[in-house]
């Protein structure tokens, strides 16, 4: 009991900030691009319904999570313009794999709000997920600096940590490193063989 | 009244001006995609108002305005950082929420016109616009928190180092800025370089007293007592006629 509700605190979480920006974007759009403005509203409802959703489950099929990823991206995308780009490294045989819902979103949401949008000239979002050594590595790479998410308290990082522990004790892995000297990559490691 | 946008992202700019075609009183003049842009246009253009987001890559808004020498009238828009507003300890100051709602934007520029039009009928008397006049604001960031500052509130700069601590109300924050420096920009009229560490407001002086060696003790508003030196009791006898 405890532990579920544990995790409901920590899915329900999602960006206010980024729910204006959307809005004020497709406000500028309803005149500027029409079309797009219309697929915004989509992309924003699915972001908006699978925070709601996401209460019941405790995972997901990286399929359904990487959809709403996408849609996150793409609105991101909308007020950033070129200065996000992004990159799906994904192998087709972990589509199916469960993983903690609204997980990848919380990285990728930090991926944007510590790395690319302290960047003037913005940078790359990198999203992989393959299996190695019986583990399912799902990372998310971002221009940028460590020193960028430290200042902040990282709600997120302890968030994914915590969740990690709750579902599979000590057996997942989660870090997040300097990958390259403007590159940061925040990495879980899910074992294959979860049961939970 | 002369404006400039400074927004990170293009939609959001392009969303104001929109919004800002309904006020012909407002003349968009330029933007500005991040901070450092921002100051440039500012120096060069110097618009009477500016809108200004807060979160901004690599500098923020509120990094922006420090590093201004007097700051135009702002108001910030922002998506969703109120808290950050809070930081904010003197004057109301005015912010729009994204998506901006057409009515309090009426109310925040009808607000910034009735406060000028009282405050052009007090100025008149500068000249040289070059100098900092006592109704100049600057913008005073120390750590989290933020002031507006009137000169004409000002009542005191000391030297700290490199640094210069800013008397005013209760308040005695830190700006990067020598004391040489601040007295060439000063409208020597209303501040005096009372000795190497002090600069004095001359409207806030409280009381003069004689000192040691023909010196003055002058002791201002907030109860801060500043000597003279004797080589500048002399300049300040002669321009307070004693």
């Amino acid at each position: 009991m405890v532990k579920e509700l544990e995790l409901k605190t920590i899915k329900a979480h999602i960006n206010p900030h980024f729910i204006f920006n959307s809005l004020n974007s497709i406000r500028a759009l309803v005149d500027e691009n029409p079309e797009r403005a219309r697929r915004a509203i989509t992309e924003l409802s699915t972001i908006l319904r699978s925070s709601m959703q996401a209460d019941k489950s405790e995972s997901a099929p990286l399929e359904r999570e990487l959809s709403i990823v996408k849609d996150y991206l793409a609105l991101e995308n909308m007020r950033f313009e070129d200065r996000l780009r992004i990159e799906y490294l994904v192998d087709d045989e972990t589509l199916v794999l469960p993983v903690p819902p609204m997980m990848l979103q919380t990285l990728v949401e930090n991926a944007i709000k510590h790395g690319i949008s302290k960047q003037i000239h913005g940078g790359v979002v990198r999203i992989k997920s393959n299996v190695r050594n019986s583990f399912h590595e799902l990372s998310v790479e971002n221009t940028g600096y460590l020193n960028g998410y430290a200042s902040s308290g990282g709600f997120g990082l302890s968030s994914t940590t915590n969740r990690l522990t709750l579902l599979y004790g000590n057996k997942a892995k989660f870090e997040i490193r300097q990958a390259e000297p403007n590159l940061v990559e925040a990495k879980v490691l899910i074992p294959l063989e979860a049961d939970h | 009244m002369r404006a400039i946008i400074i927004d990170d992202e293009r939609l959001a700019r392009a969303e104001l001006k929109k919004l800002l075609q309904d006020f012909p009183e407002v003349e968009i003049v330029d933007e500005a995609a991040n901070a450092d842009e921002g100051i440039h246009k500012i120096e060069s253009l110097q618009p009477d108002l500016i809108f200004l987001d807060i979160q901004m890559p690599g500098k923020t808004g509120f990094d922006m305005l420090a590093q201004l020498e007097k700051a135009p009238q702002v108001i910030f828009t922002t998506a969703y950082d109120e808290f950050a507003l809070r930081a904010f300890e003197v004057n109301a100051l005015d912010y729009l929420l994204k998506p901006v709602e057409p009515k309090r934007l009426a109310d925040a520029i009808h607000k910034l016109q009735t406060g000028e039009t009282r405050e052009n009928k007090q100025i008149g008397e500068f000249v040289n616009n070059s100098l900092l006049g006592e109704h100049d604001q600057v913008f005073v960031k120390d750590g989290e928190r933020c002031w507006f500052v009137k000169l004409s509130d000002i009542r005191l700069f000391e030297s700290v180092g490199n640094y210069a601590k800013v008397f005013f109300g209760p308040n005695k924050p830190l700006i990067l800025k020598s004391l040489n420096a601040l007295e060439e920009r000063l409208d020597e009229k209303f501040f005096f370089r009372a000795n190497r560490k002090h600069i004095v407001n001359l409207r806030l002086i409280e009381k003069i007293e004689p000192y040691f060696n023909g010196g003055l003790l002058l002791e201002l508003k907030g109860g801060e007592k500043i000597e003279v030196s004797r080589r500048q009791t002399v300049k300040f006898k002669e321009m307070m006629s004693l």
